[in-house]
């Protein structure tokens, strides 16, 4: 495994991060992506508020060999131009090389916090997903596994937490919102009922 | 004479804990700085594993200078330099540091953690320049640039007289507070400059007392309230972050004089005891109605409580936390490092007291373990310290309802999946990520 250093780190302050969901989901996919050298993962991230975030985990910089990438991190696809990055991935991955996808899903719509950013996430639509697994596996990838973020479960939970806050009972309300947290997270076929979901795919 | 050598034997068994602890403290030491997975009430940090410039390094510096003080054996003070140094080296020219949000590592701007850097810092600096040393204003400089621009620059509420937690919203929270309330009065020390404290200090402590509890229902009286969103109180009381406002409350006395400072800091110790369990733990948080979460029970960070009771004594505080002590000393591995915890997988609805520990009960985090380190330090005797024995720790637990085998070695944290029969996490100490981390171990 490389060196590390804090100079690849930037630095992000706690007050500007990003929601939880695309934090985890990120995190999520650099333990995937961690026998991969950092420098030889080809990149594409189509939201400019999560540029940081991507480079407080693998380094400020793009891949420095962009010829010869290992594996691929694509960051919500854009409406915009998701099959020129899909089309990017596929000539570039050379075969096996995993290709981890993380994007917004129709719930996300509900995350306040990315009310105010730009862009049309592809995956935020209610066909997005599908379009975009369908592509995949035309441009020659095997869809794996999917990985729901901040899941139904767990929205329904805080939502139980925050009546019981109003009921005037923060000490149940506390553990239904750890409840929540055990269940933020799930591979089971629900898992489109996220608000961010980690899609990991191979090149054939 | 029986008396006589049990306590020779307890205090021998102290020094060769804080031997131990120590040593286990090299083990996570990375080239630029202490590192480790992160267990905590409010996030985990599992899979960023790298050096945090957080609060670990004020029970650090504070816990080798001490041991320096005591035992007059140099290589203290050359390690508490050297973790002033991580700090120096690590600053960001905006006055922040890399990584100092502790369990949302590796984030910046991280309270109270960059507060609790500069108390570190100005300790060092304060030891240094009383023994007569050089170098100790690269120390206080930096402490300085951290203070000016962070806490004052975009911090601070002239309004309110008192540090935000965040620059864009008026949330104030007050054992933050107090730690940078702290971070000034030793600011005016180091500077002999009165204003740091009267201008910044002692407004904000003002602000802390605002938020505790006075009620004649005894069972209540002398807590603090976790936090406040503009006018609205967040009624949660939390023991061990209380017991981290009591020094600067003190502080706040010896600097004024004001009796209603060292009350606030009675108030809020008697207000802990009350809560407290024969086995010496506390509730992790209390709330109005009187209700407890009393999981996870902490173990490593008691001795911010243990540290608090202690500083109050000259002030006729007296109290008997033998059982506590008992505890923190119970809960030292055979790596040297101090459990985090007791009963973490209880936190949440599903949770009883299981018969195995959760993986993050064991697992020893280095900004814990420091207030242990810094309460312990303090006791060890006036002669050199034994050599450290430590050994690989071994433990059976769980994590999520799977049953685990987690083995930490002074190179690496191994814990295997014994359901799955596979390696769930590997972090090689020294790299700033977890190796291995498979999906229930990416839990935030």
């Amino acid at each position: 495994m490389r060196a590390e250093t804090f100079s690849g780190l930037g630095g992000r302050p706690v007050a500007e991060l990003a929601p939880l969901e695309y934090c985890y989901a990120l995190d999520a996919a650099t333990a995937l992506l961690t026998d991969f050298d950092p420098r030889r993962i080809a990149r594409k991230c189509g939201q400019p508020e999560l540029e940081a975030e991507l480079g407080q985990r693998l380094g400020q910089r793009g891949p420095t060999d962009p010829t010869s990438p290992q594996a691929g991190l694509w960051v919500e696809p854009q409406h915009r131009d998701w099959q020129r990055d899909l089309a990017f991935f596929q000539q570039t991955l050379p075969s096996a090389a995993p290709l981890l996808i993380v994007a917004s899903q129709p719930l996300a719509r509900f995350v306040s916090e990315r009310r105010q950013w730009s862009g049309q996430p592809s995956g935020v639509k209610w066909s997005g997903h599908w379009r975009l697994r369908r592509a995949l596996r035309k441009a020659g990838f095997t869809v794996g596994e999917l990985h729901g973020l901040h899941t139904g479960l767990s929205i329904g939970l805080n939502v139980l937490a925050a009546q019981l806050d109003r009921r005037g009972r923060p000490d149940l309300a506390d553990r239904m919102r750890f409840s929540a947290r055990l269940h933020y997270r799930t591979d089971a076929q629900t898992a489109w009922l996220s608000t961010v979901a980690l899609l990991v795919a191979v090149k054939g | 004479m029986l008396a006589v050598q049990e306590l020779t034997t307890e205090q021998t068994r102290l020094d060769l804990a804080v031997a131990n602890l120590e040593e286990w403290f090299e083990s996570m030491r990375g080239p630029e700085g202490y590192g480790g997975p992160v267990a905590h009430w409010w996030q985990q940090s599992l899979i960023y594993t790298g050096p945090g410039l957080d609060w670990r390094y004020e029970g650090i510096i504070t816990g080798y200078l001490t041991l320096w003080q005591r035992t007059g054996e140099v290589r203290w003070l050359t390690k508490a330099i050297r973790a002033g140094n991580d700090l120096v080296a690590g600053q960001l020219d905006d006055g922040h540091y890399p990584a100092s949000a502790f369990e949302i590592n590796p984030a910046t701007a991280g309270t109270p953690h960059e507060g609790a850097c500069a108390v570190g810092l100005l300790h060092l600096a304060l030891a240094l320049r009383a023994a007569g040393k050089s170098g100790w204003q690269a120390y206080a400089d930096c402490a300085e640039k951290n203070l000016k621009q962070f806490y004052i620059g975009q911090l601070w509420d002239a309004e309110l007289k008192a540090f935000r937690d965040s620059p864009s919203r008026p949330d104030f929270v007050p054992n933050k507070a107090a730690t940078a309330a702290e971070a000034f009065f030793l600011l005016s020390e180091v500077r002999g400059e009165a204003r740091w404290a009267k201008e910044y200090a002692l407004p904000n402590l003002d602000r802390v007392l605002e938020h505790q509890v006075r009620s004649k229902d005894g069972r209540l009286n002398g807590a603090i309230a976790q936090n406040s969103f503009g006018t609205r109180k967040v009624e949660k009381y939390f023991p061990i972050y209380m017991a981290r406002a009591i020094p600067a409350l003190l502080r706040g006395y010896h600097w004024t004089k004001q009796e209603k400072y060292a009350q606030a800091a009675f108030d809020a110790m008697s207000f802990i005891l009350r809560w407290g369990y024969p086995d010496g733990t506390f509730p992790t948080v209390i709330y109005p109605n009187k209700k407890v979460n009393r999981y996870p029970a902490w173990i490593a960070p008691l001795g911010d409580i243990l540290r608090a009771a202690e500083e109050l004594k000259p002030l006729g505080f007296e109290t008997d936390l033998s059982a506590t002590l008992k505890c923190l000393l119970a809960g030292q591995d055979s790596s040297g490092g101090i459990q985090t915890a007791i009963g973490f997988a209880a936190q949440s609805f599903r949770g009883k007291l299981a018969a195995q520990p959760d993986v993050r009960d064991v697992l020893h985090v280095a900004g814990w373990c420091d207030k242990a380190f810094r309460f312990l330090a303090g006791h060890v005797s006036e002669q050199a310290l034994p050599p450290a024995a430590v050994q690989n720790f071994e433990a059976l637990c769980t994590f999520q309802d799977s049953p685990m085998h987690l083995v930490e070695t002074p190179r690496e944290v191994e814990i295997f999946d014994l359901e799955r029969v596979e390696r769930a996490y590997l972090w090689r100490k020294g790299q700033h990520r977890a190796e291995v981390a498979r999906p229930q171990f990416w839990l935030r």
